[in-house]
């Protein structure tokens, strides 16, 4: 079928516990899509991964139809994972809550490097570093 | 209860650090809208310049001052690393999301007779009047797209009883299930990705026509099984009287050989899909391989080609 895009929606929801309260109602009530046919899906496809954030790309067609691709969980994951916190700091510009080196920074930013949609690899370790700093987490040299 | 919307526009750079602080003190998780995206099927054309928006919702209710404070402070402390747009703020009602989306897909006429009505409504039909059942979901081919539209239009015209039709690339299966309605004696359904064809057989079976339309994954020029009875080998071979393809101009382009092969002479192809300035690279690959224009009808940019297997 001819399936012009009209948007591409991301969201980073829980597996396997998707509802139609927020945020999956209103991004995709907004766009007219099918609500309960993509928490079914979207809750099958991730039964096995839950209690972790998976994230999905979901293409919106211009005719209300859709498709969707789950990812590997977000950078702040894969920092804490790495770092073994459970949560950044609350007040990150006087808190730190542990240290990344750039070889860290460098696994992290090609682990997510696809997902991330980054235009090279410098890009792609900037993201990670800006989000570990906004976590609390330094950025060792 | 309502909800508070907290969004804000930024690069692409800053849109991971933004989420994770809306991960903390949002509810449920976050949404990233991209602003401006092109392409077709799985080729997105995005331009990594444009921003994204970052939402999260959060209840309105008694710590929705916390919250609030939170959010905010966080972004802040992260415009001093990065420079950021202003936080916007919003009430969004709360609302039924499972049921509201169904207002924006009602019944509707794409063709003089086939009417699309959603599972979830009534509808009594007039005689003259062919009934699809559909609901949108995971494949295109919901009747509201011009390409979609353009194929109706041309089937109501062309499919009489007994014939036997190929749809390449059935997507929910709305070309292949109207086809059956008509009268059509048999029907393969083909579309490359597996979950059109589980919509598609879903469908097919809603609208109690699975027994006319054989559904398979795959594409010409021969898919992986046989159908109607006939040997893989033989039956992409002078066997239908219609092939109809909603595809992309390249891809009828590219499938050319092989659709005008899977017709008898005289059999008739119906191509849609096609952008008006991939016309006459589409009509071309099919008139090199043994077709003659009938006709070319255009809806918006969207045109299809209507052409004969020389006999």
């Amino acid at each position: 079928m001819a399936q012009k895009i009209r948007t591409i929606l991301r969201l980073q929801i829980e597996a396997g516990k998707a509802t139609p309260a927020p945020p999956v109602g209103p991004a995709l009530g907004a766009q007219g899509l099918n609500i309960m046919g993509f928490v079914k899906e979207y809750n099958a496809r991730t039964a096995d991964k839950v209690g972790q954030i998976i994230p999905v790309d979901i293409t919106v067609f211009e005719d209300n139809s859709f498709t969707f691709e789950t990812k590997s969980p977000p950078v702040s994951f894969l920092i804490r994972q790495v770092l073994g916190v459970e949560k950044g700091a609350s007040t990150p510009r006087t808190e730190t809550v542990g240290t990344l080196d750039p070889n860290q920074v460098r696994s992290i930013a090609e682990t997510k490097m696809d997902d991330l949609n980054a235009v090279d690899i410098d890009a792609a370790m900037r993201i990670v570093e800006g989000t570990a700093r906004s976590m609390g987490v330094e950025i060792g040299s | 209860m309502n909800w508070v919307e907290f969004s804000i526009e930024v690069d692409r750079e800053s849109a991971e650090a933004v989420t994770e602080i809306f991960h903390r003190f949002g509810w449920g998780g976050v949404a990233i809208e991209e602003v401006d995206v092109g392409g077709y099927g799985n080729d997105p054309e995005i331009n990594h310049e444009n921003p994204v928006i970052v939402k999260v919702y959060v209840p309105e209710d008694e710590n929705i001052m916390d919250k609030r404070e939170h959010i905010t402070q966080s972004i802040s402390y992260l415009s001093m690393i990065r420079p950021l747009s202003n936080l916007v703020e919003k009430t969004v009602p709360q609302e039924d999301w499972e049921q509201s989306w169904k207002k924006q897909f009602n019944v509707h006429q794409p063709g003089a007779q086939t009417v699309i009505v959603p599972s979830w409504q009534d509808y009594h039909p007039t005689e003259s009047e062919i009934v699809i059942k559909l609901d949108p979901g995971m494949a295109f081919g919901t009747g509201l797209h011009p390409t979609t539209q353009l194929c109706i239009r041309e089937l109501e015209k062309w499919v009489k009883p007994n014939m036997y039709l190929l749809d390449i690339g059935t997507g929910s299966g709305i070309l292949a299930i109207l086809s059956a309605k008509l009268g059509a004696h048999k029907i393969v359904a083909l579309d490359t990705d597996p979950i059109a064809v589980e919509r598609a057989l879903e469908n097919s079976s809603m609208n109690s026509v699975e027994d006319v339309i054989e559904i398979a994954e795959g594409t010409l020029p021969l898919a992986n099984q046989d159908f109607l009875g006939i040997d893989r080998e033989r039956w992409a071979s002078g066997t239908f009287d219609i092939v109809v393809a909603n595809i992309l101009a390249h891809v009828i382009a590219e499938l050319a050989p092989a659709i005008m092969t899977a017709l008898k002479p005289n059999g008739v192809a119906i191509c849609s899909g096609i952008i008006t300035d991939g016309f006459s690279h589409a009509l071309t690959a099919l008139t090199e391989h043994g077709a003659t224009l009938v006709d070319a009808t255009s809806q918006g940019d969207w045109r299809a080609l209507i052409v004969t297997k020389d006999s």
